[in-house]
């Protein structure tokens, strides 16, 4: 132990300097980061907007299902190319080039987890579909926040782009549940569009034979059996048809609910804010000068083993019986140079 | 670097051994601990040396000659035995010669090579010819003029070459009755120690030059390491 100690202190600048320049370091790299805003946003779930498949009896609740159909759509070129036409982000990765100079090019190095360093050229439409695919993924977050209420949050190195993306996706996402439901009520109005028809036509052919009967027997009353049959007949193609007419009213009334507002079942309660400040610079500043205090000193410590193994010189009296088994008559301390 | 100790030497040449030169006494001391602890008045000759040069042997050499003369009273005389890189002449300001080699060529008497160093001490260089020491060592050794030069003395130290740096080296050790081996500090690698030790003929006693700490006072004290 004295002999790691010994060396510390006789190496202490050497042994110091690397874990002071990886602090440094560590420091200087989220200095040189790009800077981040985060706009976040809440919806309220009314009933399921989209319909997910999960059995009635899951124990996900609403608010998950439909953070996953989200994180699902997100996973969707088509989606994202939207999204990103919608809120302007298409606009602001066309515009903003990080080959442009040596701090951009700093910046596209150190923040690549982030997808913001894409380069991009301004006609390349496939190119920037791609990395508004990637900022999506990389800097949307998704998450329940109970059982009726879907969080969601956006990073962006602009407050405007953050807020209008956020602002975009739930819009399109809202567009997206609404088109399928329109789809999904205009097809059960069909289908009882086409039943009513259908049952009109076989009402008429019930009153029709009705009335043939009571034209050919004037005496028939309500003692006679086919008469009477004929007319339950009728009823009960009256009532069927009756019925699907009010379904079908049904069908158009809810196929109108869609286009009146809150039709998709989400309630924005929270809309996505214009953020005001960077995202966590000086949480971020201590978590970087903590990793690069522990990688510093790991790099001390590698050094301090290496320094101590490789030094086999004598320092200490004790030493000489110890590795040379010689006998020691004296020692003579080190003497600092005079001043003149 | 070299320990700072000889610039005070030229102040104890040809000086009254009572000057007792500030920096040069922590020398003076290890070398009178080192003197008792190997024989003290009862010292015939000492060959002080070292694994390689810049360890500070000269200076102890001189100074075990200095502990001789002031601690126990005793007629010294320093030989400078290093053919091969001579300059104990020149750092304590004698004569270069004549010395070993004029003698052993019959050039010069033992009277004439002793040169009067301080009260007491007398100092034989190696002459004018270092270019032939191996050749003066032999003769040296097989005339017997190394016991001729001490027969005056009390006793003789002899400033040797270093182990590694010279052929003859460990012959000049042989002839001396202690060796004292001095070791810098931090400084001389262990396995070169090792090496030059191990064709020695006796055990050599060993002197620590340049022992320091570089644990502050508190550390040293908690560890130990400081008394």
């Amino acid at each position: 132990m004295i002999r790691y100690l010994e060396t510390f202190y006789r190496h202490r600048l050497l042994l110091l300097a690397p874990v002071l320049l990886a602090v440094l370091f560590g420091v200087a790299l989220v200095g040189v980061r790009q800077p981040m805003y985060e706009s976040s946003a809440m919806i309220w779930l009314d009933g399921p907007a989209m319909d997910t498949g999960v059995p009635a009896n899951s124990t996900l609740t609403l608010a998950d299902q439909q953070a996953g159909v989200i994180s699902e759509l997100l996973s969707t070129h088509a989606f994202t190319a939207k999204v990103a036409q919608r809120g302007g982000l298409s606009d602001y990765l066309q515009q903003t080039n990080p080959q442009g100079g040596w701090l951009s090019r700093l910046r596209s190095i150190v923040g690549g987890g982030s997808g913001w360093s894409v380069s991009v050229s301004g006609s390349d439409q496939n190119g920037i579909g791609d990395a508004a695919y990637t900022v999506l993924n990389r800097n949307l977050k998704v998450a329940a926040d109970g059982p009726q209420i879907v969080a969601l949050s956006f990073d962006a190195p602009s407050a405007g782009v953050a807020q209008s993306t956020l602002r975009a996706v739930i819009d399109q996402f809202s567009d997206e549940t609404l088109d399928v439901r329109r789809a999904q009520s205009q097809t059960v109005v069909d289908f009882f569009q086409q039943q009513v028809t259908d049952q009109a036509a076989t009402l008429s052919a019930a009153d029709a034979r009705v009335a043939a009967y009571a034209a050919q027997h004037p005496k028939a009353g309500s003692t006679d059996l086919t008469l009477v049959a004929l007319q339950r007949s009728d009823d009960l193609a009256r009532q069927r048809y009756e019925g699907l007419l009010s379904e079908l009213d049904q069908a158009k009334l809810d196929q109108a609910a869609l286009n009146q507002a809150g039709g998709t079942g989400l309630r924005l309660i929270d809309p996505p804010n214009l953020p005001a400040a960077r995202v966590g610079s000086t949480s971020t500043l201590v978590h970087a000068g903590i990793a690069g205090l522990a990688a510093g000193l790991l790099i001390m410590l590698f050094c301090l083993l290496a320094l101590t193994a490789a030094d086999n010189s004598l320092h200490r009296p004790e030493d000489v019986r110890s590795a040379l088994g010689f006998r020691l008559v004296g020692t003579i301390p080190r003497l600092r140079q005079a001043r003149p | 670097v070299r320990q700072p100790e000889l610039r005070l030497l030229d102040e104890i040449s040809m000086r009254p051994l009572s000057v007792d030169p500030p920096i040069a006494r922590p020398i003076l001391d290890a070398c009178s601990g080192a003197a008792l602890q190997l024989g003290g008045p009862t010292l015939k000759s000492l060959g002080v040396t070292s694994t390689i040069r810049g360890e500070g042997r000269s200076t102890v050499a001189i100074g075990m000659a200095i502990v001789q003369r002031k601690d126990f009273g005793r007629k010294v005389l320093l030989l400078e035995l290093d053919f091969e890189n001579p300059g104990l002449a020149l750092q304590l300001g004698a004569d270069v010669w004549p010395g070993l080699a004029e003698l052993t060529r019959g050039e010069a008497t033992v009277d004439q090579v002793v040169h009067p160093f301080a009260d007491g001490i007398g100092l034989v260089t190696v002459g004018a010819a270092p270019s032939s020491g191996p050749r003066t060592v032999v003769d040296l050794l097989r005339s017997g003029a190394l016991s001729d030069i001490g027969r005056e003395y009390d006793v003789v130290v002899g400033d040797l070459p270093p182990l590694l740096d010279s052929n003859f080296a460990h012959l000049l050790a042989d002839a001396f009755q202690r060796v004292l081996l001095v070791v810098r500090a931090g400084v001389t690698p262990l396995v070169r120690i090792q090496e030059a030790t191990a064709a020695l003929g006796s055990e050599p006693a060993v002197l620590l030059n340049g022992v320091s700490s570089e644990l502050p006072r508190w550390l040293g004290q908690l560890t130990g390491s400081l008394s």
